[in-house]
């Protein structure tokens, strides 16, 4: 037990305790940004990062990860919001932490593996896209200080790691945020602040259960929200957890993981707080920062509240463009550059389902929509590709009128047309062999299409006669379940 | 076919692993293997502060770290490479002809825990490459190691000197008398003098005492009994070293670590203050 503790909390200290600085305070412009776009006040956000990072430091399955308030679970609620207001959110918020452990038991985190590697691109890129999108009405209708002071943000963050020294030493984002907020204090800029947004916390985060009525009625009203937040929660987390993983070369606990962020979203309802996941970027920079431990997470949590609670007068007065200089990095930083370079070397067809993903989510704004729409198309192209993976071969003996049919490859619903196709009914034959032992029927509607060839030969009068049979039916792989053993799918896909 | 393996690293103290597995080996007659586990998890982390990302941050961050861990792997593989020629060739200078050499990458207790099976004998230094220079530190992963591996264990302490006397420290416990069993068991301990020891305290045990001692002499062992005082500890290392005892053997770790949390460990306490090996049975 002892060293568990030490392999999961202390073997890195000093670097945790940094890249945790460093997390907690590119964390705070973010999570004010999020309770923004949720419509909420920016203390909502606040309490939400600190309670879901000190708890996922303990349940988590991913140490190293940084979770948080985020802007994937941010734009789902904003209906919520509008129309029930901040209690009805928290008590969703408790909802989805339920369902997400309810999950996490189920073992749902294995479902993980029916998201393809052009889903996730595709849910990365449209979350970046989704970011950006929320900063354009920071942007409409402003005066040109605003263009300046963003612009000037985004050369401070870009250009600062630069410095020699200095620049690798203090987290650019921060510098731009102090820097603007000089500027505007100093100038007496006129320009909307983060303390116009909303109330900031001035306390510590107090337990409360949501005053909400206890009744089926709230359920109604919750439920299928919870039910987005849930899965879009999962989704990042665990896209998030095998990015981590693929940057430590270590292992995670993903079904761990499912619960853990059940309980950090149920402990952020009840302190106040929104719900949240993993962070994408910020768990990249907890990486880069040197943050390996669940030490980090613990700390980036904690010292994102002693700083909240103690600069607070101080917070008022960021200007919201040093913010959405900060959200642009983000969405810079998530956005998957390397897809679009790969869009001319990858197939077309992964092309199309990163692209819908994208698509769908910036036009309904629900991550799980895209990704269900996503995964759908990919295994529609997917069944296509293996449908093509059948022939039947023919050979005739004209001297007794009889014919040899050898079908090779996957019958099932998507080839069971060109299945039928394959044979030609209108010759006149005596006697039909159909050799199926090299054959894998996958379904009933192979089955059927079996039936159906079958009974065209009787109508025209031929005797038909079917071999290795069995091998054929044994591949209807739901009767046996033989997946599990390995000399049995040997067997079955020797037909190849 | 069980090995003794020997573990070492780069420290100073696998020359001495590797000489106490000699002597084992020689005197189990059995194949000697030595092992390196490259140990990821032992590198430093590196870190850049600027705490921004920017186009493609992800898989520059991938492509650098994965090239980090490249060369570093490379480094300690080459590493590793001399260090088990080296064992080897002092191996076959001490007449041990047949030496297997392994070298694994992962976690040391894992890989242990992997090879657990074939493991008669488990061989390795009371500390290694990060306390090389402290005389009293046991080893960061030597208690999980212990507690975890379950097989015959030799806690090799420099220097090593081939032992013509061993030393039991008994207490009376059934535990202590099946390590008496277990010892006469072990042909590792045939030929040398059993010095089987109690530390005198308020209750009488001389008789299970006795009983040890005669079922020691069935055995065919040389034995000298002697019952002394003082600090448990202290007393035995003292014995230990007027009576210039080349051995400890012991048992390992008999309690939770809650109950050592509170009361401290034998086994611990042994490992800190012992001058020469110890050999836990199990």
């Amino acid at each position: 037990m002892l060293d568990t503790v030490k392999k999961d909390w202390f073997f890195n200290v000093k670097g945790d305790l940094l890249a945790g600085l460093v997390v907690a305070l590119a964390l705070i412009p973010e999570a004010i940004a999020f309770s923004i776009i949720a419509g909420l006040d920016p203390k909502v956000g606040l309490y939400a990062s600190f309670s879901m990072a000190v708890i996922i430091a303990f349940t988590g399955g991913r140490p190293g990860m940084i979770s948080a308030a985020t802007g994937a679970m941010a734009l789902l609620m904003v209906t919520l919001v509008k129309d029930h207001g901040l209690e009805y959110l928290l008590a969703a918020t408790v909802l989805t932490g339920v369902i997400q452990i309810a999950a996490g038991y189920l073992k749902l985190g294995s479902l993980m593996r029916f998201v393809s590697r052009s889903v996730v691109t595709g849910f990365v890129n449209a979350l970046a896209i989704l970011i950006f999108m929320a900063q354009l009405p920071e942007l409409t209708n402003v005066t040109w200080h605003v263009y300046a002071m963003t612009v000037a943000g985004l050369g401070i963050i870009y250009l600062f790691p630069y410095l020699p020294v200095i620049g690798k030493l203090l987290p650019s984002p921060l510098v731009c945020i102090v820097s603007l907020t000089i500027v505007s204090i100093l100038l007496g800029l006129d320009i909307k602040t983060v303390g116009d947004m909303g109330q900031l916390p001035d306390t510590l985060p107090i337990f409360l259960w949501p005053d909400v009525p206890l009744n089926l009625n709230t359920l109604m009203i919750i439920f299928p929200y919870s039910l987005g937040l849930a899965a879009v929660g999962l989704l990042e987390s665990l896209m998030t957890a095998t990015i981590v993983d693929d940057l430590t070369d270590t292992e995670s606990d993903k079904n761990r993981e499912c619960k853990g962020q059940g309980l950090a979203n149920i402990g952020a309802g009840l302190m106040g707080g929104m719900a949240g996941c993993a962070m994408i970027g910020q768990s990249i920079i907890n990486i880069k920062s040197g943050g390996r431990s669940r030490l980090s997470c613990l700390s980036a949590g904690v010292f994102l509240l002693v700083m909240v609670v103690f600069l607070g007068d101080w917070l008022k007065q960021i200007p919201m463009a040093a913010l959405v200089a900060v959200m642009i990095m983000v969405s810079i930083g998530t956005f998957s550059w390397d897809s679009l370079r790969n869009l001319k070397k990858h197939p077309l067809s992964s092309n199309i389902v990163m692209v819908v993903t994208v698509a769908v989510v910036v036009a309904s704004h629900n991550l799980a929509i895209g990704v269900f729409v996503g995964v759908l198309l990919a295994a529609l192209f997917f069944a296509n590709k293996i449908s093509r993976f059948m022939v039947v071969k023919s050979a005739d003996n004209t001297a007794s009128a009889s014919r040899h049919y050898k079908v090779i490859g996957q019958i099932f619903f998507a080839s069971s047309e060109q299945f039928l196709k394959s044979f030609d009914f209108k010759e006149v034959l005596d006697h039909v062999t159909i050799d199926l032992s090299s054959a894998h029927f996958w379904d009933i509607t192979s089955v059927s299409a079996l039936d159906k060839v079958v009974i065209k030969f009787r109508r025209e009068g031929a005797t038909v006669e079917l071999i290795g049979m069995n091998e054929a039916t044994n591949t209807i792989v739901d009767k046996f379940g033989i997946h599990d053993k390995p000399e049995e799918v040997e067997k079955l896909m020797a037909g190849h | 076919m069980k090995n003794i393996i020997a573990c070492i690293d780069g420290s100073s103290m696998s020359t001495t692993v590797c000489d106490a597995s000699i002597w084992a080996a020689k005197h189990l007659d059995i194949p000697l293997k030595i092992l390196h586990v490259l140990d990821k998890s032992e590198y430093p982390v590196t870190s850049e502060l600027s705490g921004s990302i920017g186009l493609g941050s992800r898989e520059q961050l991938l492509e650098d770290l994965t090239a980090l861990d490249e060369q570093r792997s490379k480094l300690a593989l080459k590493h590793g490479k001399y260090l088990l020629a080296d064992m080897m060739e002092r191996a076959n200078q001490q007449g041990l002809p047949n030496v297997i050499k392994q070298q694994r990458h992962g976690d040391f207790v894992e890989s242990l825990l992997d090879i657990e099976a074939e493991t008669r004998l488990l061989v390795i230094g009371k500390s290694g490459e990060a306390h090389q220079n402290q005389t009293t530190a046991i080893g960061s992963q030597l208690e999980s190691v212990i507690r975890s591996i379950k097989a015959h264990t030799l806690v090799a302490i420099k220097p090593f000197n081939e032992p013509t006397s061993f030393m039991i420290a008994f207490d009376g416990s059934d535990i202590s008398l099946k390590l008496i069993d277990k010892a006469i068991k072990t042909p590792l301990l045939n030929g040398l003098t059993c010095h089987l020891v109690m530390v005198k305290d308020e209750n009488d045990r001389t008789e299970s005492f006795h009983v040890a001692a005669k079922k020691l002499r069935a055995a065919n062992i040389d034995v000298l009994e002697k019952i002394i005082e003082g600090d448990i500890h202290s007393a035995l290392v003292h014995y230990q070293t007027h009576n210039d005892i080349g051995l400890i053997v012991m048992g390992a770790y008999g309690h939770s670590r809650v109950r050592q949390f509170f009361l401290g460990s034998n086994t611990t306490e042994m490992l800190t203050k012992s001058q020469v090996p110890l050999l836990l049975i199990r």
